[in-house]
């Protein structure tokens, strides 16, 4: 995977876990993580 | 697990990523006990509900071996940063250190494959270098099967 799109993965996948609400992501909303930033296909399928 | 004890293990989840931020290590669990004027068992309880919600990964003695994008222990990826330095999981972790912590970061490390020097860095946002390629060993879904592998 290019840096460049795991770099853009990062920002929403890690993104605020240095806040107090912070609370892990559903696979449904990571799914569509992946998807905002181009990873499809049956390796990225999470749900 | 009642919701009083749920709820100490999110606020443990915040201290202990507040302490890798300004300490640039994770807190031991004796630490996570003084800092946050816990229990020897309430801190372990938290870790483990944390470690099944696949927040953190703890090694055979219950310490934290993975919170992440920070490593526990040392790794072939050590993170520069203007806050501080840090151990990352891996080539991705040491990535997303500097992206979550809203900071400028390098890491010198090598390919697993082929060796070559590869400088990782994120300046302004940007990461670098461009036209670099990560190969991550196993499909999203199985990230958690082995974590220590993935």
């Amino acid at each position: 995977m290019p840096v460049e799109v795991l770099g853009d993965l990062s920002r929403g996948w890690y993104g605020g876990r240095l806040h107090d609400d912070w609370r892990p992501s559903s696979p449904e909303t990571k799914q569509a993580l992946l998807r905002e930033v181009g990873l499809d296909g049956p390796f990225w399928k999470l749900v | 697990m009642t919701t009083q004890a749920r709820e100490f293990a999110w606020r443990l989840r915040s201290w202990l990523y507040r302490h890798a931020r300004d300490a640039g290590r994770l807190p031991t669990r004796s630490e996570l006990a003084e800092g946050l004027g816990a229990s020897a068992s309430g801190v372990d309880r938290a870790l483990r509900f944390l470690a099944e919600s696949a927040v953190v990964a703890l090694d055979g003695a219950g310490e934290i071996l993975m919170a992440h994008p920070f490593s526990g222990v040392a790794t072939p990826f050590r993170v520069r940063t203007p806050l501080g330095d840090y151990w990352a999981n891996c080539a991705w972790d040491a990535i997303a250190i500097p992206l979550l912590l809203e900071t400028d970061g390098r890491c010198d490390t090598r390919c697993p494959n082929s060796g070559a020097h590869i400088d990782l860095a994120v300046t302004g946002g940007r990461v670098e270098p461009a036209g670099a390629v990560i190969r991550l060993p196993v499909p999203v879904r199985r990230f958690w099967d082995d974590i220590g592998f993935t």
